[in-house]
């Protein structure tokens, strides 16, 4: 049995985790955010496994977003033992700073196989305006 | 982690030995939570993005293997900004102890929450046996 398990945890396995963890951007928070956008929206998606979307509370306020929630840890009963525990608990909030502003009434938000996916279009009034030159 | 794992009692450590978790080279590691209970271990993993159509878990000896697969969120016209994870995949690998019912592994994935009740074998009971006088 512990001949096995010296098989199975193999320092270089556990080198190269700890390596792979390094080649994470350091900024990284919780929760995960990834974004993509163009010069119109600005397109996120938040890694919230097992969250329960009415605890999510999310708003905008010119060009920063407010993402807060809460997600409760499992009760253990009498006798039960954690053998590991990596997965996060409790509160967390997290503010995101945006490209540009955005029309707080347009956003979009939905949560599909624990990640929730925010749509924010810009502003009509933060476009860029092309102006005109008259000919005198 | 490592020095937490090894650190571990002798009772802790060979508790340990139920599910022991390990990486699969280039694919993500899910965070993981495993408890146990008197009937069985629970193994709870977050793989957000992943659901049922996409989520192997598969069983050969000793060895208790989570793949899952998660679809790319690069969209066309867009441009990436930001991006604290690039996973595409998830995997890793448990191995059990003996004292766990290979064929009664259950699994179920609910909001990208992997849960996964892996029950103990029934003890062996002791009975008395009665002495006859011949």
């Amino acid at each position: 049995m512990l001949r096995s398990r010296f098989l199975t945890w193999h320092p270089g396995l556990e080198m190269n985790r700890i390596f792979r963890d390094y080649d994470r951007p350091v900024a990284s928070g919780y929760p995960v955010v990834n974004a993509v956008a163009n010069p119109d929206t600005v397109k996120l998606t938040v890694e919230l496994p097992g969250y329960d979307p009415n605890e999510i509370k999310l708003s905008v306020l010119e060009k920063i977003m407010t993402l807060k929630g809460e997600r409760e840890a499992v009760t253990l009963n009498d006798g039960e033992v954690y053998h590991r525990q990596e997965r996060n608990h409790g509160k967390f909030a997290r503010q995101i700073h945006l490209p540009f502003m955005v029309d707080a009434d347009k956003v979009e938000a939905q949560m599909k196989d624990g990640i929730l996916h925010i749509r924010l279009p810009r502003a009509e009034s933060d476009k860029p305006k092309k102006i005109t030159i008259e000919d005198n | 982690m490592i020095v937490n794992d090894v650190c571990q009692t002798k009772q802790g450590f060979n508790r340990m030995n139920a599910v022991s978790k390990t990486c699969f080279r280039n694919s993500a590691l899910p965070a993981v939570d495993i408890y146990e209970t008197k009937d069985d271990f629970k193994l709870i993993a977050d793989m957000p993005g992943a659901n049922e159509d996409s989520i192997e878990v598969s069983i050969e000896k000793n060895v208790l293997a989570i793949k899952g697969k998660v679809e790319s969120l690069h969209t066309e016209g867009y441009k990436l900004i930001h991006s604290e994870s690039n996973v595409e995949d998830y995997g890793c690998i448990f191995t059990l102890g003996d004292e766990i019912d290979r064929d009664q592994i259950k699994a179920g994935i609910k909001h990208g929450v992997l849960t996964v009740c892996l029950p103990k074998i029934e003890p062996v009971k002791a009975r008395k046996i009665e002495v006859k006088a011949d």
